[in-house]
């Protein structure tokens, strides 16, 4: 096996507490991730992204059916909103939406790089750091 | 999706205003004494009056004839326009069984199609003299005939969102039965579990806490579903409701949920209105508990019931001093499983407007929300009398 790149910064987007927790967890375990930033609304990771000085994410897991703004809406502010540096990170949607027009909506967006079904798992975080080092 | 004729309602079933106005309007129109609509029913060869004006009374009473007997087997075999000014001289009658003594010379059939455009019958209009019909005229039938062919389309229509709705309530039903069942073998899987407690580390005596929460709200989402798919599909009963006995009773029902808020809650006077009880019931709990559940940490939680007489009706509010809903979120509301709040702070499934919005629907009016986003939210309707 070929040795994994260390994750810096991974976001995670999630309304769901114990969802939170789980990622949390399974990213400690993966053993390549270094910090870990959580937001269970979008409107609150947002407000992060127009802070001055923050890092820069490496990935941001991203849910689709949260309150008040959703995943998808979320990545249309933050394009509208961040453009050509946002259009640099690497979304990767994690969700239990069973719904293909989902999917099929997800792949538009050019920085959606993959479409994870919950739960997720240490091979998940490793692909990730693949897309990161590519 | 396909319909037998019985099932349309276009053989053996009553006569219906929607046809007959079109049959009465071919006769105006053409200015001849009988018009019908008639139906070829191949499997029992015969032709059903389905619409019919002018006809004899034992005709008129009977309703069929037998297939070889009409002029009107022709518009379905044929699946064209059958333009007869003579009959005795008409190649298609002539040495028929269907020509015989005191039958119309004149006859016009239009052709009906079902959708799919199969020709099923027609629209047919005839005299007793012989007659030329002019292409005006004929054009004119053919409207006339488009709009039977569309009342059959909207028949078929319904019944496909009937039939749909009906095998949607038994999915819904046969799923949520499915997800109960091994949500409880969960819940006593992890039941069983929490009696080992003493011997688990609190980690893992945290995590069983945390399956028995989910399952337990799996349960209450799958309850919400079953209560949403019944009350949208049982049908409306139209009798007085006492609403002020009603939001009374809501509020004393709620009593638990009213001092845990240390709110006050005003019922004003309210009329009696014209709806089904049950559903208003559960309209007025979901609101009022809505307007208790979301109260502002800082202030005295007040709730009221008001109504004022608008027009012929009343405009009913549940209003709450609480933290408002955004206008950008407003729209979002009613939608069926939307909450605008963490479940941690506010729990929900996101069920409960959305009912409301049916049941609002179901008695034909609407529900209106009024909020700065701040400092309270208003739900009004505006109820008939």
């Amino acid at each position: 096996m070929t040795h994994l790149p260390m994750i810096k910064t991974v976001i995670t987007i999630d309304d769901e507490p114990i969802d939170q927790m789980i990622y949390k967890r399974v990213l400690k375990r993966s053993g390549i991730v270094e910090n870990v930033l959580d937001f269970q609304l979008a409107e609150e990771a947002l407000a992060w992204f127009r802070t001055e000085d923050r890092v820069t994410p490496d990935i941001v897991f991203l849910d689709i059916h949260m309150p008040r703004m959703n995943g998808f809406e979320f990545l249309d502010e933050a394009i509208a909103e961040f453009g050509e540096e946002f259009a640099e990170c690497i979304v990767v949607m994690l969700t239990t939406s069973l719904d293909p027009a989902d999917r099929e909506r997800a792949s538009r967006y050019p920085m959606v790089r993959d479409y994870l079904s919950k739960p997720l798992t240490v091979e998940n975080v490793q692909l990730a750091a693949r897309y990161v080092s590519e | 999706m396909h319909f037998t004729l019985e099932e349309l309602g276009l053989v053996d079933a009553p006569a219906e205003q929607e046809f007959d106005n079109l049959t009465s309007l071919a006769s105006e129109l053409l200015d001849v004494p009988v018009a019908h609509v008639s139906i070829a029913d191949f499997r029992k060869s015969r032709i059903f009056y389905k619409s019919q004006h002018g006809h004899p009374d034992e005709l008129a009473c009977s309703r069929e004839l037998p297939m070889e007997l009409t002029y009107c087997q022709h518009v379905p075999l044929t699946g064209a326009p059958v333009v007869v000014p003579d009959a005795r001289l008409h190649s298609l009658l002539v040495g028929t069984p269907a020509l015989s003594e005191g039958q119309p010379l004149a006859y016009l059939g239009i052709p009906i199609e079902a959708p799919g455009g199969k020709v099923i019958g027609g629209l047919c209009m005839m005299q007793p003299e012989a007659r030329r019909w002019t292409d005006s005229e004929i054009r004119r039938a053919q409207k006339i005939a488009g709009c039977v062919s569309d009342l059959i389309r909207l028949k078929t229509a319904k019944l496909s969102s009937e039939r749909l709705r009906r095998e949607q309530r038994e999915f819904t039903y046969a799923i949520s039965h499915d997800l109960q069942s091994p949500a409880n073998t969960l819940k006593m899987i992890f039941g069983e579990l929490l009696f080992e407690g003493e011997a688990m580390s609190s980690d893992s005596r945290m995590f069983i806490e945390k399956g028995m929460e989910t399952v337990q709200r799996m349960g209450v989402q799958v309850e919400d579903v079953l209560t949403y798919s019944r009350t949208v599909d049982v049908a409306t009963k139209v009798d007085p409701v006492d609403l002020h006995s009603l939001v009374s009773g809501i509020v004393t029902d709620l009593s638990a949920d009213v001092r845990s808020a240390g709110a006050a809650v005003a019922v004003d006077e309210l009329p009696i209105v014209p709806g089904d009880s049950m559903q208003l019931r559960m309209l007025f709990q979901n609101l009022i508990a809505n307007a208790l559940k979301f109260r502002h940490s800082e202030r005295e939680h007040k709730v009221t019931v008001s109504a004022v007489p608008v027009g012929r009706g009343h405009r009913i509010t549940v209003q709450d001093n609480g933290i408002g809903i955004r206008p950008e979120d407003q729209k979002k509301v009613f939608g069926l499983f939307n909450r605008l709040n963490l479940r941690d702070k506010y729990a929900g499934t996101g069920i409960g407007l959305s009912l409301c919005q049916r049941v609002a629907e179901n008695h034909h009016f609407a529900i209106e929300v009024t909020s700065d986003g701040r400092s309270g939210t208003a739900f009004s309707m505006e109820i008939a009398a």
